[in-house]
């Protein structure tokens, strides 16, 4: 142990000295106050051995000036004096001196109080260490920590909590917990303290609101302490990651059984939509046109046309329906799109597009699905209408620095309103799939959105504040390639009534039944088959025959035979120019993503009318 | 205050002998140690001496009081019981202004010092 004697007289240090050296300790001596306040400077010293009368600053004042440095606790002070009343001992006690022995000294006597000085200097060093070790705890923990008193003011905040709510450590010491709180949680503190106090400790979920007003999640594990004072030892741990992530796992999950839902029925709806739509327009050309039940079958007709819009937005929920995508610029994209949706509105359209955007691969008409909830929506906030503002450019992301999304380069678009706004309360709920505010709403709109942006990669976020209106925010993962590809040409070949003939497999007898109406209604000669096997039958004997037919339409799914992907196969092998169509409920299936690979020539949606199969029969005749 | 007689008696050793083999015991391990210490106690209590005498000359109180202070302890550390009493006196006689008493005293004190300094030359280690 290194030791510090302050003497001036030398016989006294050399005895000292001696019996110090004797002890184990290494031993600094100085003459005078100034010369020990000097080595103190330098070096920190467990004991000081200690004379009460010194030229200059006396022992007293010595004493006095090592208990007032921060480091003046950490030390035991033995002084030596020779006077030995009451009143000099209760001075030298004052002063900050730990014991006294009496001078001159008896080396026996000096000696014991040396022992009881170094036991005292042990425990000050282990208590030192320990105070040591647990600030180095509470400043490298991960975890916040707080120190609070009996009213819940902050006394101790360790690091990892300013960086949690971003407040500075003078900030947080000024202030009671109660100012953390959301208003509902401050005003139950006192009665949790007075549960903790009986309990002991206790651990729960709570939630603070940070300097930049954003609330956090917390696991709070807060212990009591009967100290001299009572105290609460507080730790947190940040847990608004893990809570979102929960909260997307359960909204997926929500999504997934939709979708599986969706996709168990789709086939079945989609087949019994196209035989109510394609009867009514059946009925409805059969009618004339001033037949008093033609305003019944428009209502029908109105009906079964959102029947089939509400089958396409479940099944974009459908797990394995991924996007069809294609590098497209979403600027001119958006741009487009919101200019169409808002040409007869009252609302004032802002748009702000950065020059030199990156490409996005998506499925334009998913994207564009998107989109017009998005617009409908703030259309719908802003009844007396307003402005709408839509930003869109490039964003470089960090790993992990916008939920988990990867690093990469993204598109980031943004549609802002100034209407109405959502309140704090429902702005978590807004995503999930049926949770709507509209009368009339089917509160699949939002959930949508979010799921096709989850399917394209991306993020989709939300902020709002009631009587100002809302801003959402979409996140799309840029496309590799620097260009866009040439557009295919979309436009709907001219309505010819062409005689051909045409081959029509679908397992729906009704379906075959009304499809068979419909195209011998456009002049088309008509062969049914219920499978791809007896498909091909028919298709190989037209052939043979020398009659072979010009169009072929086939259903992908069989549900109980060999469907479309297959026999476009075996049709292909005897005929290479063979225009065969695909035609499916399953909007999202792979085949109708990607028909031309599989060797179709074009693909028709369930449900379909009349004109929308002519048109396809035509375009495939002229290819 | 009763007027104390210089010398003491002289009969008795002017070194207290449990203080003396206390400070033998230390010096076991450190050969050196008894010697060094006599050496500088008999330098320092000589120069104490001088500065008493030279303070009851100047009627200096604060500087006698100091020296007999210093010179009382410098005593008690080698056991020279017959000199701290002398210390004592000198300080109860400043106390109280007797400075006829303190003239007084210097032969005596000086004689005491001079058996201690014969007495501990004789502990000197060869």
């Amino acid at each position: 142990m290194k030791t510090m004697i302050v003497e001036d007289d030398a016989a006294s240090r050399l005895i000292i000295s001696r019996v110090l050296a004797e002890r184990g300790h290494e031993v600094v001596s100085c003459k005078t106050a100034e010369l020990a306040i000097e080595a103190c400077l330098r070096e920190r010293f467990p004991l000081m051995v200690l004379d009460l009368h010194l030229p200059g600053l006396d022992g007293l004042e010595f004493c006095r000036w090592v208990r007032s440095q921060s480091w003046g606790d950490q030390c035991f002070i033995l002084v030596g004096t020779a006077r030995n009343q009451a009143d000099d001992l209760q001075a030298v006690l004052a002063a900050g001196a730990n014991d006294y022995v009496a001078k001159p000294f008896d080396i026996r006597l000096l000696k014991i109080r040396l022992a009881i000085a170094e036991r005292q200097v042990k425990e000050i060093t282990s208590r030192r260490q320990a105070q040591e070790l647990n600030r180095t705890i509470l400043r490298t923990t991960m975890d916040g920590f707080w120190l609070l008193d009996l009213e819940g003011k902050i006394l101790e905040v360790n690091d990892s909590y300013c960086r949690m709510s971003g407040f500075s450590r003078e900030e947080l010491l000024s202030k009671n917990l109660r100012e953390m709180l959301v208003p509902d949680r401050a005003a139950m503190v006192t009665e949790e303290l007075r549960r903790i106090i009986a309990a002991g400790a206790e651990s729960f979920e709570t939630r603070h609101r940070c300097k930049d007003g954003r609330l956090i999640d917390l696991d709070v594990s807060i212990n009591y302490m009967r100290l001299e004072e009572g105290r609460f030892f507080a730790f947190f741990r940040d847990i608004t990651e893990r809570k979102k992530l929960a909260e997307e796992k359960i909204k997926t999950g929500k999504l997934e059984s939709i979708g599986l839902l969706a996709g168990g029925i789709a086939h079945e709806f989609n087949n019994a939509l196209t035989v109510i739509m394609g009867n009514i327009s059946l009925v409805q050309s059969d009618l004339l046109q001033s037949h008093p039940s033609l305003d019944f079958l428009t209502s029908a007709q109105s009906a079964a046309l959102k029947a089939t819009d509400l089958a396409r937005q479940l099944l974009t929920f459908a797990k394995g329906g991924e996007p069809i995508k294609k590098a497209v610029s979403i600027g001119e994209f958006l741009e487009q799109t919101v200019r169409s949706l808002l040409h007869a509105s009252r609302i004032e359209v802002q748009i702000n597009i950065q020059t030199a955007l990156w490409l996005t691969e998506i499925d334009p008409a998913q994207i564009c699905q998107v989109i017009e909830n998005l617009v409908r929506n703030a259309q719908e906030s802003m009844p007396n209408g307003g402005v709408l503002q839509v930003g869109v450019q490039n964003s470089s992301l960090e790993d992990n620095q916008l939920y988990n999304l990867p690093a990469g380069k993204y598109v980031r678009f943004s549609i802002l309103d100034t209407g109405c706004g959502i309140s704090a309360e429902i702005l978590p709920k807004i995503f999930d799939p049926y949770f709507t505010t509209k009368e009339a709403g089917n509160g699949l709109g939002l959930a949508i959105c979010y799921s096709v942006i989850k399917k394209h990669g991306g993020w989709i976020s939300v902020e709002s504040q009631v009587g100002f209106g809302s801003s959402f925010t979409v996140y799309l993962p840029a496309a590799k390639q620097v260009s866009p590809p040439i557009e295919e040409q979309l436009g709907l070949p001219e309505i010819e009534s062409n005689n051909g003939r045409v081959l029509l497999m679908d397992d729906d007898p009704a379906i075959r039944e009304l499809t068979s109406i419909m195209l011998v209604r456009f002049g088309y000669e008509v062969a049914v088959s219920r499978d791809g096997q007896e498909a091909l039958k028919i298709y190989s004997d037209a052939q043979d025959a020398g009659n072979p037919f010009n169009a072929v339409v086939m259903d992908l799914t069989v549900p109980e035979g060999l469907g479309g992907k297959w026999a476009v196969q075996e049709i292909l092998k005897n005929d290479s120019d063979a225009r065969v169509i695909v035609c499916s409920g399953y909007s999202n299936d792979p085949v109708m993503a990607n028909f031309n690979a599989y060797g179709f020539r074009a693909r028709i949606h369930k449900p379909f009318t009349g004109d929308d199969l002519h048109r396809v029969i035509a375009q495939v005749r002229r290819q | 205050m009763e007027q104390r007689h210089f010398p003491l008696d002289q009969a008795e050793d002017p070194i207290d002998s449990r203080v003396l083999n206390n400070l033998r015991e230390l010096a076991r391990e450190s050969p050196g140690f008894l010697n060094e210490l006599i050496g500088i106690f008999l330098v320092d209590a000589a120069g104490y001496l001088d500065q008493i005498q030279s303070a009851i000359s100047s009627r200096d109180r604060v500087a006698l009081l100091r020296m007999a202070h210093l010179l009382k302890g410098s005593c008690g550390n080698v056991g020279a019981s017959e000199l701290v009493v002398y210390a004592n006196e000198l300080e109860e006689a400043v106390a109280l202004d007797q400075w006829a008493v303190l003239d007084g005293t210097m032969p005596g004190l000086r004689e005491s010092f001079e058996r201690v300094r014969s007495y501990l030359h004789g502990q000197l280690d060869p």
